[in-house]
């Protein structure tokens, strides 16, 4: 078939006119789910547990050679530090010995007082372990990505931490797959207090690797070395939690170091301790409250 | 006709390679490396994809994969969504539209092309991000990524080049 060139020259500029249009239509889709992102959150975040459940098993797959890679570096790290590391953790052996026997005798002292008083212990929690699959967001976005999901148990709001210190808590959850936030994102806010002073705080992540004290009462006098632990305030975690120890005071900002360092975390807890929480989670959506 | 249907499956198969190898990048920068030196420090690697994808065959990276492609990157990276759309949108139309001039260039006209690109690509992410979501991140951090994105280049764009001649020769 023979064609007109006329024809074929017209074609081609309907043709690329059309791309053009279909680009500049893509380039207001992504305006709009901008704003879609800020005005819709319930719908972006099924979109985003959609995708993150479909591919939670490719990266759980894909993080076990990564796991292994970086087990194999930090290996050849410690062997280098190896002789300096056991002199420290001989003194410290030594130190927290004499605190075993400190905290046996503060122990028996508190069982005492407690059975005296007639004390309600905390409830028991109850605890998932999860692996970390995705170490995600980098400059921009301080989250992780976990193997576990709904049909496990987890629920958004819930606390997560490694060992007995805090991570984050839970962000979005789908059927097999978690986000968290960690407390250096720009957008975590945990009430906190200062261990020894008891003075009530809010710690803020600013996407640095330092978290930042805020609203500390004039008078605290928060000093460099001082631990923090969480209030329990808001009904988000339960109180004592280890955060981290104030690194810095600089200009009236306290910047606190965090005892969990993100590049550290291969396995963490989720932890349901029973408290509501301050994000409606998903089981008490719909309920009397 | 007998592999009409095979046939076309394969031809399909082809075609999504280079989408394929995008979202194969946004699942790589996502894997847990646990390296101390790397904390918190991310390499944009998707957009090696997409600059190359849109220099090399224009006709399989058309705007409409590098939108999903973004899409897919945000929800990932649990970044604000739509942004990621917007860059590798602007990627893939400045690259194509200079395609021209990359044309018989060496490689280091290319690697710096790459590079100009990246570096405009991450402050319209800087100017969004922080402007819109109130999501500022710390400049060093910023700085870094985008040095290590950028000198990640090269392996990427050799394994795709060889990808391409076996996988996509006379498609």
């Amino acid at each position: 078939m023979k064609q007109h060139p006329g024809m074929v020259g017209r074609l081609a500029t309907l043709r690329l006119l059309a791309q053009r249009f279909a680009f500049l239509t893509l380039v207001l889709a992504s305006f709009a789910l901008m704003l879609l992102g800020k005005a819709d959150t319930i719908l972006v975040e099924r979109l985003r547990v959609f995708v993150d459940d479909g591919l939670a098993p490719v990266l759980q797959v894909m993080s076990r050679p990564a796991a292994a890679i970086a087990s194999v570096v930090n290996a050849v790290h410690d062997l280098a530090a190896l002789r300096a590391e056991n002199v420290r953790l001989a003194e410290e052996n030594e130190r927290l010995m004499h605190w075993q026997t400190v905290a046996r005798e503060l122990d028996n002292e508190n069982r005492a007082l407690k059975s005296q008083l007639n004390f309600m212990p905390d409830p028991d929690a109850a605890f998932i372990t999860a692996r970390v699959i995705g170490d995600t967001g980098g400059a921009f976005v301080h989250s992780m990505l976990l193997n576990v999901g709904k049909r496990d148990g987890v629920r958004k709001g819930q606390a997560v931490i490694a060992g007995e210190n805090l991570v984050g808590r839970i962000a979005e959850v789908g059927d097999r797959s978690a986000r968290i936030l960690l407390l250096t994102d720009i957008n975590s806010h945990i009430p906190v207090i200062i261990e020894n002073s008891r003075a009530k705080a809010i710690l803020s992540g600013d996407n640095t690797d330092r978290t930042r004290l805020n609203y500390l009462a004039p008078n605290s006098n928060p000093a460099v070395g001082n631990r923090i632990v969480t209030s329990g305030h808001g009904g988000a975690f339960p109180p004592g939690l280890p955060v981290g120890v104030i690194a810095s005071l600089q200009d009236g900002i306290v910047r606190v170091e965090p005892f969990v360092h993100r590049y550290q975390l291969e396995y963490v807890t989720v932890v349901d301790y029973g408290l509501p929480g301050v994000l409606p989670s998903d089981q008490t959506d719909g309920r009397d409250q | 006709m007998k592999h009409g249907a095979l046939q076309r499956v394969d031809h399909l198969i082809r075609q999504l390679l280079p989408a394929s190898l995008v979202i194969v990048l946004t699942l790589l920068q996502a894997v847990p490396w646990r390296l101390p030196a790397m904390a918190g420090i991310v390499p944009m690697l998707p957009m090696i994809g997409v600059f190359y994808w849109s220099l090399y065959r224009p006709d399989l990276l058309v705007p409409s994969v590098a939108f999903v492609c973004g899409l897919v990157n945000d929800i990932v990276m649990g970044a604000p969504i739509g942004i990621s759309s917007l860059i590798f949108l602007a990627i893939q139309g400045m690259t194509a539209a200079q395609r021209r001039f990359f044309n018989g260039k060496s490689f280091l006209v290319v690697w710096a092309g790459f590079a100009t690109l990246a570096a405009g690509a991450i402050v319209i992410q800087l100017a969004l991000s922080s402007a819109l979501f109130g999501r500022t991140p710390l400049v060093k951090a910023l700085l870094i990524e985008y040095l290590i994105t950028v000198f990640c280049y090269p392996l990427p764009s050799w394994l795709f080049s060889k990808l391409q001649m076996s996988w996509l020769r006379g498609e």
